[in-house]
């Protein structure tokens, strides 16, 4: 008999969720990695979980997952002993239905159970795909320095100067902290474990960062919501590369190694490995 | 879910039936004799795709507020003054410090008025293509509706603080300073832990305007106080707003000093009459690099999150608190034990 947790994979579109399922569906079925979880049986679209695996395995980017082919995906997982096998139920969400959460205020009576029941939320961002809030006051004096003819042309008489308010278009780091508190207060759980996977992890690399200090440093109203929030949120910032690199000008080097499992990078507190299992061995922890 | 994965199984202890893995081992749950799906009806779908609200993010009602008052001890704050004082700007240079990082010693910890701060927000946001930074009037409206904000201290072991902000429009003001029965309509302010009343620092900048704008904000309190709205429950603050515009005055001396005399006359004349009086100079938004973004705010919020009667007890003595200048000020005027 096998334990069984419900796990929600939440984030907004272009956070990384598929290509992540892609490469731990991977790692767990492929047994390349000695210490990470391995697969022992997957129920649910196997279709769409080889169509994303096959693309990863070719260093192809994923094809967005839309609203209309949202699946659950149901792993049974073995873990060392003495820990019995565990059934991960995900939910392959749309980053777009997260939107949807945000912008229309309600969720489906579907979702809502899979919220009831979690166990723990794994969240992403993605460093290149943030909405930041930029003040016009502090962009305007940096505007002032700049040569003449670097500054932006000034607006033609005509221009309508009102741009109403768009809440699609709101800072990331608010539309989290909203998914993170609506989440908070439907789950059942007392105390929520959060895995925060901060995506293309090799593109902070250069930054000298960790995981932590880079949600601090771009999205601090999330890293003060989670900070604030303990003990009913426990959280954990992973940073992940699940493809290894940019696939377009890293692809041959990428697909030169020779498990796949190995192009992976997962970092968290100063510790590298490639064990994208990580997160969810922390969230069952 | 697929609707092969979905079903029964006829042998005893098999977990297919709870959404577990097939006791015999098959893969596709179909190849096993066992095993019977279950057909998902449309109404089953349908309810599956049933929508269920949640919390709305705009401002909130009173209804909204009487769960969070019940469970929490949230602190109401009254932002009293005329149009364009800067009322509404203060509370969303508030929320914009925070998208920056912890402020004040406090940390962010969750609003369910987010639509309603991003939305006030928009107007000095690049996204909104405007070349100068804006706050869109508050519209005329007789319901009282507030923004919630959840704040925690950074001293370890503290809880966490509710605010419960009002963001009124001035004309509402300017009325019940004019009228008892306009001001009585503001029931928020008997249950206000603090009001803040603003003194638009453009005006004090301006000769022409100084005087009449301090007996306006003379006037507005002296209508709290005869309708008996605020009393020795409640902390009044003076708010010297747009102080950048104060400190690039052409005589700033004189709008120093008549700052200094206006703050003192409300003081005396008001000092008994509430539970507290204190003066703060802001610059929630400044129009120049002359005082930073948010300048006093600290100040401001600090006081809000360490200091309410309602919350401490019964009514103490009226007390007379102006704004201390240095911690040493601060330490003598703490009551003695």
């Amino acid at each position: 008999m096998s334990d069984e947790r419900h796990f929600l994979v939440v984030g907004l579109p272009g956070a990384g969720k598929t290509t992540y399922l892609a490469a731990f569906w991977h790692v767990a079925e492929s047994g390349e990695l000695p210490e990470s979880m391995r697969l022992a049986q997957v129920t649910g679209d196997r279709e769409h979980l080889h169509e994303i695996r096959s693309l990863w395995l070719q260093c192809k980017p994923p094809v967005r997952t839309v609203t209309t082919a949202e699946k659950t995906i149901s792993m049974l997982l073995v873990r060392q002993s003495p820990h019995p096998p565990l059934t991960v139920c995900f939910p392959d969400m749309s980053g777009e239905s997260f939107r949807q959460h945000w912008c229309e205020r309600s969720w489906t009576a579907g979702y809502d159970k899979l919220v009831g029941r979690t166990s723990g939320v794994l969240l992403f961002v993605h460093p290149d795909n943030l909405t930041e809030p930029h003040r016009i006051d502090a962009v305007e004096p940096v505007m002032q320095e700049l040569p003449a003819d670097q500054r932006a042309a000034p607006a033609p008489v005509d221009k309508d100067p009102d741009l109403p308010w768009d809440v699609g278009e709101s800072p990331t780091q608010v539309i989290l902290v909203d998914t993170l508190q609506s989440i908070m207060e439907r789950a059942e759980q007392t105390n929520l474990r959060t895995a925060i996977v901060v995506s293309a992890w090799d593109l902070v690399d250069p930054e000298n960062l960790e995981p932590d200090q880079w949600l601090a440093r771009r999205l601090p109203l999330l890293q003060q919501f989670l900070e604030s929030n303990q003990p009913t949120v426990t959280h954990r910032v992973f940073g992940i590369s699940a493809q290894g690199g940019d696939f377009e000008t890293d692809g041959e080097r990428l697909l030169r190694i020779g498990e796949p499992s190995r192009r992976i990078r997962v970092r968290v507190d100063g510790v590298e490995s490639n064990d994208i299992t990580e997160p969810l061995r922390w969230l069952i922890a | 879910m697929p609707e092969d994965t979905i079903g029964t199984c006829s042998l005893d202890g098999c977990p297919v039936g709870e959404g577990g893995a097939c006791q015999q081992g098959h893969e596709t749950l179909g190849e096993c004799p066992h095993f019977q799906p279950t057909e998902l009806t449309a109404l089953e779908e349908e309810e599956s795709e049933r929508r269920i609200p949640i919390h709305s993010a705009a401002e909130l009602s009173e209804t909204d507020t009487a769960p969070i008052m019940r469970s929490t001890l949230a602190r109401i704050l009254v932002m009293a003054g005329p149009a364009d004082s800067g009322k509404t700007t203060i509370l969303t240079s508030l929320y914009e410090l925070f998208q920056a990082g912890p402020f004040a010693e406090l940390q962010f910890g969750g609003s369910r008025s987010l639509h309603a701060f991003e939305r006030r927000c928009h107007m000095s946001r690049i996204a909104s293509e405007r070349d100068a930074p804006e706050t869109e009037r508050t519209k005329l409206s007789y319901d009282i509706e507030y923004l919630h904000l959840r704040l925690r201290p950074m001293a370890e072991g503290s809880r966490a603080l509710v605010f419960l902000m009002t963001d009124l429009p001035g004309e509402r003001f300017r009325l019940a300073r004019d009228s008892e029965e306009e001001c009585k309509k503001l029931s928020v302010l008997k249950r206000a832990d603090h009001v803040a009343v603003l003194l638009d620092g453009q005006k004090l900048a301006d000769l022409r305007t100084r005087t009449q704008a301090f007996q306006d904000t003379r006037a507005l309190i002296r209508s709290f106080v005869d309708a008996e709205m605020i009393d020795h429950r409640t902390m009044l603050q003076i708010v010297f707003s747009k102080w950048d515009l104060v400190e690039n005055a052409t005589e700033i001396d004189d709008v120093k000093k008549f700052v200094d005399s206006s703050e003192k006359k409300l003081t005396n004349e008001f000092g008994d009459r509430v539970g507290d009086v204190s003066a703060f100079r802001i610059a929630a938004r400044p129009e120049t690099t002359v005082l930073p973004f948010g300048f006093g705010l600290d100040g401001l919020l600090s006081h809000w999150a360490s200091h309410s009667l309602i919350l401490a007890g019964p009514r103490p003595s009226g007390r007379v608190t102006r704004q201390a200048r240095s911690e040493f000020e601060r330490f003598l005027s703490r009551p003695v034990a």
